[in-house]
């Protein structure tokens, strides 16, 4: 293997690393900037996995449409979930880390329930349809990187459209505007006239559906089957990334891109075969995140009412 | 002269629980018109506002603006009927610019005309007058919209301010002014100012009086509420007094002095705390040298400052909020690293602020809810927060529940905290009771030092008086006392010797203590009041 291929090949694995990250990553900026810190995105992110796999499982009589099914299911099931966080969050006002911490707990457990009711104990994982990856004409011929950069599947390229379409909406829409605002001080809103429970709740079902879609793309692209507790910490390390990226999508994107990374080089260097303990690489990704946060983002500036519960009478 | 009532508010009643805040109130605004609202705290000014701005709804009675009877569900709707409040704490964004801060207010407001407000509704450009957008687009936001928006109004309205800054780097003064503009930016027709000047200097309370005569002159009518007496007698056409939730007088300004006013707002005669000549020993105390001290943002807060106070005798640092007196005061007390200088008490460095404490310092922080008492706590474990008492009532470590409350019960019938029953959590007493809790545990053990920050912000006046009395006992006792305040007629009238805080430095203004005017220019930065 030449040093180009190895590269290309680490490319390649990098942007399909960020991607799921990348979108439960989109999601939490939008909710965060506008004060809810959503602790849950773990869990929804495996709600959505799962559900993403049952979708596609259950219209695989339509191969070509099976996947779709399941990428929307996934979303909506992320949806739902968030809509229970919203419930104790906004309408009871919770305590935001407490709910969040719950609604992981409770899907790692509520995702193994269910898959093992609808396939039971099987030995081997079912596999669904799921998105291929297909050649972007003319792009993917670039010579060097074309490849790497332009041969995935659909949703990769979904995701990197969310990109613009949510900083456009942050930075250049009156409603994005005053998400920012809500997350810096909701009274300041309310005092014009803005429903603050219902900004945030619009904003927290948005991430929630961003998490689960992120989800759905565990286990509809790549690697097509669902294993119980298959995010992995995605969705902390999603978290992570909005810290990192300075509550802002573009630096989110960079970070997304930073922590794809990791992952592609926790399995490249599994597959070179030195003669190392595998779970160092394993932990890797996870040091990564660690070390960023704790040396190299200063000192970052969160929305100012970030995870405070919104009570108009005071 | 009769001229027509453009909001009436009749027989207004708004009770929370069994507490009533507004009692059958009554009161008049006419076009064009200053009417200021005095009352004590608690008196019920600022509900009675926020009654009429919609962020409450009335138990009973009745508004009627411009000759209609409405009830506000909500400020939405009040702002639609051309009223707008600048709150005494801002209602600004503090990390978007001034441009974004306006947007928001005038995207919410800008389809007044019968269309109802939509987000797809209205993507094609809006309508210009001479390249000035009178209203904003309510889906895109143009940044180049909203900065020549709020040029426009700030022109309109001569309220200078530029537009692409972020509010947090803005002055206290510029804040409000943002605030005066977002409420104009949707032809707000009565403006409601809470406590407007409690935050400026005198000579920014000079500008926005203009800046007040000029909205007077534009037909719009103001509802100016205060507790500051001269203020009101200056600016006010009319006057409204309210005590616990009563109107007790109305009429116009001029008809009553400010004594007669005092009557009206207490209840009663008021016997001032007098200023009796004092003489300052030549024992140091507190000897602060060359201290400077960074900020929350690294910039220098405090900049090399000295200042020395004697046995016998308080020193009022008097100035505008954040200029540093916070950052001086924490930094006394070990509260805050420094950069250089030194803090020296009764000739010991001590490091630490339980050394500091241990020789003999108490300290009343600015802000008793955060800094001074834990409101969940009882009054009895607030009391026993103090090092000093700690001390005394425990043994090896362990307080002893019934020596506790024994020397709780003892503080509080001293100084007199009502409810007087130990546990009872802070939170359920006023705030003066709540201030007499910090005074009660940071003066009994008769600290040699005492370092006040605006111990009476925000109390009645019998409050701050029982504050100021016990100020001045510590100072007759031969104790040393730094007082910090922003409010300058606490600082002139209890200290003996006076300086003036601003940005970061400090200047000795003793000999400028008949002189308000020379004192305001200090207060705003001019090193030589002379000038």
């Amino acid at each position: 293997m030449d040093i180009i291929a190895i590269l290309e090949d680490i490319l390649a694995a990098t942007i399909r690393g960020a991607t799921p990250l990348l979108l439960a990553a989109l999601g939490e900026v939008v909710a965060q900037r506008a004060g809810v810190i959503n602790i849950g995105i773990e869990g929804m992110m495996l709600i959505g996995a799962l559900f993403g796999m049952v979708g596609s499982f259950y219209t695989a009589g339509l191969p070509f449409l099976a996947p779709w099914v399941g990428l929307f299911v996934a979303g909506l099931s992320g949806l739902l979930t968030a809509a229970l966080f919203a419930f104790f969050a906004i309408r009871l006002r919770g305590d935001q880390v407490v709910i969040g911490t719950a609604i992981t707990l409770l899907a790692l457990g509520f995702t193994e329930v269910v898959y093992v009711r609808l396939f039971g104990k099987t030995g081997s994982p079912q596999s669904v349809p799921y998105f291929k990856q297909f050649d972007m004409p003319f792009l993917s011929q670039i010579p060097l990187f074309g490849d790497a950069l332009f041969t995935h599947n659909i949703i990769v390229f979904i995701a990197f459209l969310f990109v613009p379409c949510v900083y456009f909406f942050l930075y250049h829409t009156q409603l994005g505007l005053r998400v920012r605002a809500c997350g810096e001080h909701p009274k300041a809103i309310s005092t014009v006239g803005s429903n603050v429970s219902l900004l945030r709740t619009m904003c927290l079902l948005f991430a929630g559906a961003m998490a689960g879609i992120g989800g759905g793309y565990l286990s509809l692209a790549d690697v097509p089957i669902f294993t119980p507790g298959m995010t992995a910490g995605r969705g902390f390390i999603a978290l992570a990334i909005v810290i990192f990226g300075k509550w802002h999508p573009v630096k989110a994107f960079g970070a997304a891109l930073l922590f794809g990374l990791g992952f592609a080089l926790e399995n490249r260097f599994q597959a070179f075969g030195w003669d190392v303990q595998y779970q160092w690489f394993l932990m890797l990704p996870f040091v990564l995140c660690l070390a960023v946060l704790a040396g190299f983002v200063g000192k970052a500036e969160a929305p100012l009412a970030l995870g405070k519960p919104y009570d108009p009478s005071e | 002269m009769e001229t027509e009532n453009i909001l009436e508010l009749q027989k207004l009643t708004k009770a929370f629980g069994d507490l009533v805040a507004v009692d059958n109130v009554d009161f008049e605004l006419q076009a064009g018109e200053i009417h200021a609202i005095l009352g004590e705290n608690g008196a019920g000014k600022s509900t009675l506002m926020n009654l009429i701005y919609g962020l409450h709804q009335p138990s009973d009675g009745n508004i009627r603006i411009f000759g209609e009877s409405k009830i506000f569900k909500s400020p939405r709707d009040a702002i639609t009927s051309g009223i707008g409040m600048v709150h005494q704490h801002f209602m600004l964004i503090e990390n978007l610019t001034v441009a974004e801060n306006i947007a928001l207010t005038v995207a919410k407001f800008s389809s007044k005309d019968g269309k109802t407000a939509s987000i797809e509704s209205d993507t094609e450009s809006p309508p210009e007058e001479n390249g000035i957008p009178s209203k904003l687009s309510t889906f895109r936001y143009k940044k180049n919209d909203a900065i020549r928006l709020t040029e426009a109004l700030s022109q309109k309205f001569g309220l200078a301010v530029d537009p692409s800054v972020l509010v947090r780097t803005l002055s206290v003064g510029l804040k409000q002014r943002v605030e005066i503009l977002k409420a104009l930016a949707v032809d707000a027709r009565i403006l409601i100012l809470d406590e407007p000047t409690a935050v400026l200097s005198p000579q920014e309370v000079t500008g926005f009086f203009k800046i007040l005569r000029a909205l007077q002159a534009d037909n719009r009518s103001i509802i100016f509420i205060s507790h500051k007496m001269k203020e009101v007698l200056e600016i006010s056409d009319r006057i409204t007094v309210l005590r616990h939730g009563k109107k007790v007088y109305h009429g116009k300004t001029g008809e009553l002095s400010a004594p007669g006013l005092a009557r009206e707002m207490l209840g009663e005669e008021l016997s001032e705390v007098e200023r009796k000549e004092n003489k300052a020993t030549t024992d140091l105390v507190l000897n602060v040298s060359g201290l400077t001290v960074p900020g929350s943002r690294n910039e220098n807060a405090v900049l090399d400052v000295s200042i020395q106070t004697y046995r016998g005798e308080i020193v009022g640092i008097a100035g505008v909020d954040g200029n540093g007196q916070r950052e001086l005061a924490e930094a006394i007390m070990g509260l805050r690293p420094i950069t250089s200088g030194a803090v020296e008490i009764l000739g010991r460095q001590p490091s630490g602020t339980k050394n500091i404490r241990k020789c003999g310092v108490g300290y009343i922080p600015e802000d008793r809810r955060t800094m001074g008492i834990i409101t969940s706590f009882s009054i009895a474990d607030n009391l026993m927060l103090n090092i000093a008492h700690f001390e005394h009532l425990a043994k090896r470590g362990v307080i002893s529940q019934k020596a506790k409350n024994r020397a709780a019960t003892q503080l509080i019938n001293t100084y007199d905290i009502r409810p007087s029953s130990a546990n009872i959590p802070a939170f359920a007493l006023s705030g003066g009771n709540q201030q007499k809790i910090v005074l009660a545990r940071e003066i009994s053990p008769q600290p040699e030092l005492l370092i006040a920050v605006n111990p009476t912000r925000g109390l009645d006046i019998n409050a701050a008086q029982y504050v100021h009395q016990n100020l001045f006992a510590q100072r007759d006792q031969k104790k040393s006392v730094l007082l910090i305040s922003t409010e300058l007629d606490e600082v002139l009238q209890m200290s003996d010797r006076l300086y003036v805080m601003s940005r970061g430095k400090l200047i000795e203004a003793t000999a400028h203590r008949d002189n308000i005017e020379a004192l305001g220019l200090l207060m705003t930065g001019e090193t030589d009041p002379d000038v």
